[in-house]
C-alpha cells in the first residue's frame, strides 16, 4: 500500500509499505523545542548490568562507565582536583509540541495504530532521510512478555547535504520470531572513505542476516567475535578489490533484545563511535561507549573486527538506543541539551514523526549524518 | 559514576603559503601565484566562515615563509571577523624557520581554542591540526639548499604523537616531488597527501584549482575527522 502526502513543503513523498517508510525531505526545517528542562538526575533502579564487559586488550580501549551509578543529585560536590561539570543553564519549561499532523479522516479510536515491524528493514543515508518504526514481541505464552516499539531515523547530513556528497549512516532491524529477538544495528561509514557508505549498508544487512541464521546452539552474546570477523569477510568479499583491498569502513554496533515478562535482556557488541545508551527514570547511562582517544581515530570494520560486549537487563519503561556519532556524540550523563531535553521527550514513546523531529535536532554544530535506532521497552503485553 | 560532558571536536587549520621570489615570478604576461593567493586567501576564509557548520568546528590561522615565518593571520575562531594581511616579499625559502615556527604556535593555539569553550555544556576537544602547505620550490636559505635533516625533525614533532597533525603539501611549478612527499602525511599503508602542478598548470587557474581543493578539503576532514583532500585540477599525486 503506498500513500503519497504533501505536508507544507516539509515531506516531499512519504512512501510506505508494511510499515516501512522512506521519507524525502527539503532541508531539516522541523524544529525541537529548545532549552528542554530535564527531570532531577536520579539512580538507575531499572538498569543493571548482568555481566563484567569483556574488552580485548588495545591500544584504543576506552574508558567507560561502570555497572554502578552514583547519585550525581542536585547536591553532587566535585571530586578533589578534579573541576566540577558545567552546570547546566536555566531552561524554560517543557513543551511536549508533538509535530502537527495532517489529518484528512482521523482514524478509529483517535490514535495511528503502530504497524508490527517488519521481519527485517535496512535503510540509509545516501540521498535523503530514512526511517521505520513498528512494534514487536511474542505473541502468546504463560507469561506474555514485554512488547517492544521500535523507533528509527537515519539523516542525511547538513554537510553531505551542502557538498553535493553520499551520506554513510546505515540503521537496520530484524525481529526473530523462532528465538522472540529484536536485532538492531547502526553503522557509520568513515568520511574519509569514498566507499563507505556502501560499506555501512552492507554491513547492517550482513549483521541482521548473521543474527537471525546463527545455528540455535550459538548465544548471541558469545558469538560476538565471530559475528564481526564474519561480517567483516563479508565485507572485503564483496566490496573488496582483487587484493582484497577495501576503500571504505565503517563502525558497527549491534544489539540483541530479548524481551521478557520483567523488560528485556539486552546485549549489545560494537566497534567504534557509534554508541548504545539505556535511558531510565530520566537518566542516561553509556552501553557501548569508545570515546576520548588521543587522536580523532575511531576503530573501524573491517579493521578492528572485535567488540567490546556488555549484557545488561532493562525494566519496563526504560529505552534502549544505538546512535552514529552524529547524533549520539551530542549525549552525555549530565549537561547536554540533548540529554536532557530526550530524557524529557522520550518518558514515553514518541510518535514515528516526532521521533524523526528529534533527531533532526536544531544545532548547526552536528552538521555529519544522523542515526538512530530506539527501542521502548513495553510495561506489559499489551503495551504495543 | 563518572560524570561524562559530550565533546565537541574543533579544528585548528593552518594555511602556509611560500612567498619566495619565484612566487611572484609571472609567466608569459600572467598574473603570479602569489598574487593570485593573496587575493583568493581572505575570499576562501569568507567562504569558509559562511558554513554555521564549519565556523562552529574550526578555527584558522595563516602563516608566510619565504626568508622567515610571518604571521599573517593568528589562529582566529570562523565566527569571528578574521583579518589578513598582506606578507612581506620573501627571497628564499626556509623550511626550517616555517616548521619551527608553526609547531611553536600549535600549543598556544590549542590552548586558546580550548579556553574558548569554557564554561559551556559540552568539552571542546582540540582535533589534530589540518595543515596546507603551498610551495613552488626547494628548501633554500642563506644561499644554500636545507638538507631534510634539517627540518624533518620539526615536520615530524608536528605529525608526531601528541599534535599529530595532518598536512597536505601543494607544490606549484618548481617544487621538488621528494620533499613534498616527505612532508605529507596521509592515511596508513596508503598514499601521501602530496600533489605537484602537471607541466603548463600555472597562474590563476592553478591558483583556483588549489583554493577551491583546499576549501572542499577543510570542509569533508572536519566532517570525517580526518585530512581528506582531492586532486586539484592541473595536478597530479605525488607518488612515493
Amino acid at each position: 500500500m503506498g500513500e503519497q502526502l504533501l505536508m507544507l513543503g516539509v515531506i516531499v513523498v512519504a512512501l510506505t509499505v508494511a510499515g516501512v517508510t522512506v521519507l524525502a525531505m527539503r532541508g531539516r526545517t522541523i524544529t525541537m523545542p529548545r532549552g528542554v528542562l530535564g527531570r532531577p538526575l536520579q539512580a538507575m533502579h531499572g538498569w543493571r548490568e548482568r555481566h563484567p564487559d569483556r574488552r580485548p586488550p588495545g591500544p584504543s580501549r576506552p574508558e567507560q562507565e561502570g555497572p554502578a551509578p552514583r547519585r550525581p543529585g542536585r547536591g553532587a560536590r566535585a571530586e578533589r582536583g578534579r573541576p566540577a561539570p558545567p552546570r547546566p543553564a536555566p531552561s524554560p519549561p517543557v513543551e511536549e509540541a508533538a509535530v502537527r499532523r495532517f489529518v484528512i479522516e482521523a482514524p478509529r479510536g483517535g490514535q495511528e495504530q503502530e504497524p508490527r515491524l517488519p521481519a527485517k528493514v535496512v535503510a540509509g543515508s545516501g540521498w535523503h532521510g530514512s526511517f521505520f518504526h513498528g512494534w514487536c514481541g511474542a505473541a502468546g505464552g504463560a507469561r506474555p512478555n514485554s512488547h517492544l516499539v521500535v523507533r528509527a531515523a537515519a539523516l542525511r547530513g547538513a554537510t553531505h547535504a551542502s557538498m553535493g556528497t553520499e551520506g554513510q549512516d546505515a540503521i537496520g532491524a530484524a525481529w526473530d520470531e523462532a528465538r522472540s529477538a529484536l536485532y538492531l544495528a547502526v553503522a557509520d561509514g568513515l568520511g574519509s572513505l569514498p566507499r563507505s557508505g556502501r560499506v555501512a549498508i552492507e554491513a547492517i544487512t550482513a549483521a541482521l542476516h548473521l543474527c537471525v541464521s546463527r545455528p540455535d546452539g550459538i548465544a548471541f552474546a558469545q558469538s560476538g567475535d565471530r559475528l564481526f570477523e564474519a561480517i567483516a569477510a563479508g565485507m572485503l568479499r564483496s566490496l573488496g578489490d582483487r587484493a582484497d583491498q577495501l576503500d571504505g569502513a565503517c563502525t558497527l554496533v549491534v544489539a540483541e533484545v530479548v524481551p521478557r515478562f520483567d523488560g528485556a535482556q539486552v546485549t549489545v557488541h560494537g566497534v567504534g563511535d557509534s554508541e548504545a545508551w539505556a535511558l531510565y527514570d530520566g537518566q542516561w547511562t553509556p552501553i557501548h561507549h569508545e570515546r576520548g582517544g588521543a587522536d580523532n581515530a575511531t576503530r573501524d570494520m573491517p579493521t578492528h573486527a572485535r567488540p567490546y560486549t556488555r549484557i545488561f537487563d532493562l525494566s519496563p519503561g526504560s529505552v534502549l538506543l544505538l546512535g552514529s556519532d552524529g547524533f549520539a556524540g551530542a549525549l552525555d550523563t549530565s549537561a547536554s541539551p540533548l540529554a536532557r531535553g530526550l530524557a524529557s521527550l522520550w518518558r514515553r514513546r514518541p510518535g514515528w514523526l516526532d521521533f524523526v523531529n528529534h533527531v533532526g535536532f536544531v544545532d548547526d554544530y552536528w552538521a555529519d549524518d544522523r542515526s538512530a535506532v530506539a527501542v521502548w521497552i513495553g510495561e506489559g503485553a499489551s503495551d504495543g | 559514576m563518572t560524570t561524562m560532558l559530550s565533546e565537541r571536536k574543533t579544528y585548528p587549520i593552518y594555511i602556509l603559503l611560500d612567498v619566495s621570489a619565484s612566487m611572484r615570478h609571472s609567466p608569459s604576461g600572467r598574473r603570479a601565484p602569489l598574487a593570485a593567493f593573496n587575493e583568493m586567501i581572505p575570499d576562501l576564509v569568507m567562504s569558509l566562515s559562511d558554513s554555521r557548520s564549519l565556523a562552529k568546528a574550526a578555527w584558522i590561522s595563516v602563516i608566510a615563509f619565504g626568508d622567515e615565518a610571518e604571521l599573517l593571520c593568528p589562529m582566529t575562531a570562523l565566527t569571528d571577523p578574521v583579518h589578513i594581511r598582506s606578507p612581506r616579499d620573501g627571497r628564499q625559502t626556509d623550511y626550517v624557520a616555517v616548521l619551527r615556527f608553526l609547531h611553536g604556535r600549535i600549543g598556544p593555539d590549542a590552548r586558546a581554542i580550548e579556553a574558548s569553550g569554557t564554561g559551556q555544556s559540552y568539552r571542546t576537544k582540540v582535533a589534530p591540526p589540518l595543515v596546507f602547505f603551498i610551495t613552488d620550490g626547494a628548501p633554500y636559505a642563506r644561499d644554500r639548499y636545507q638538507r631534510p635533516d634539517e627540518w624533518m625533525p620539526y615536520r615530524d614533532r608536528i605529525v608526531g604523537a601528541p599534535v599529530s597533525a595532518r598536512i597536505a603539501a601543494i607544490g606549484l611549478t618548481g617544487a621538488h616531488p621528494g620533499t613534498l612527499s616527505a612532508i605529507a602525511t596521509g592515511r596508513p599503508g596508503g598514499r601521501q597527501n602530496a600533489f605537484i602542478a602537471t607541466s603548463g598548470a600555472t597562474g590563476d587557474g592553478l591558483a583556483g584549482s588549489v583554493i577551491s581543493v583546499i576549501e572542499r578539503s577543510i570542509k569533508l576532514s572536519v566532517q570525517a575527522g580526518e585530512m581528506v583532500i582531492e586532486v586539484p585540477d592541473g595536478m597530479r599525486r605525488v607518488d612515493g
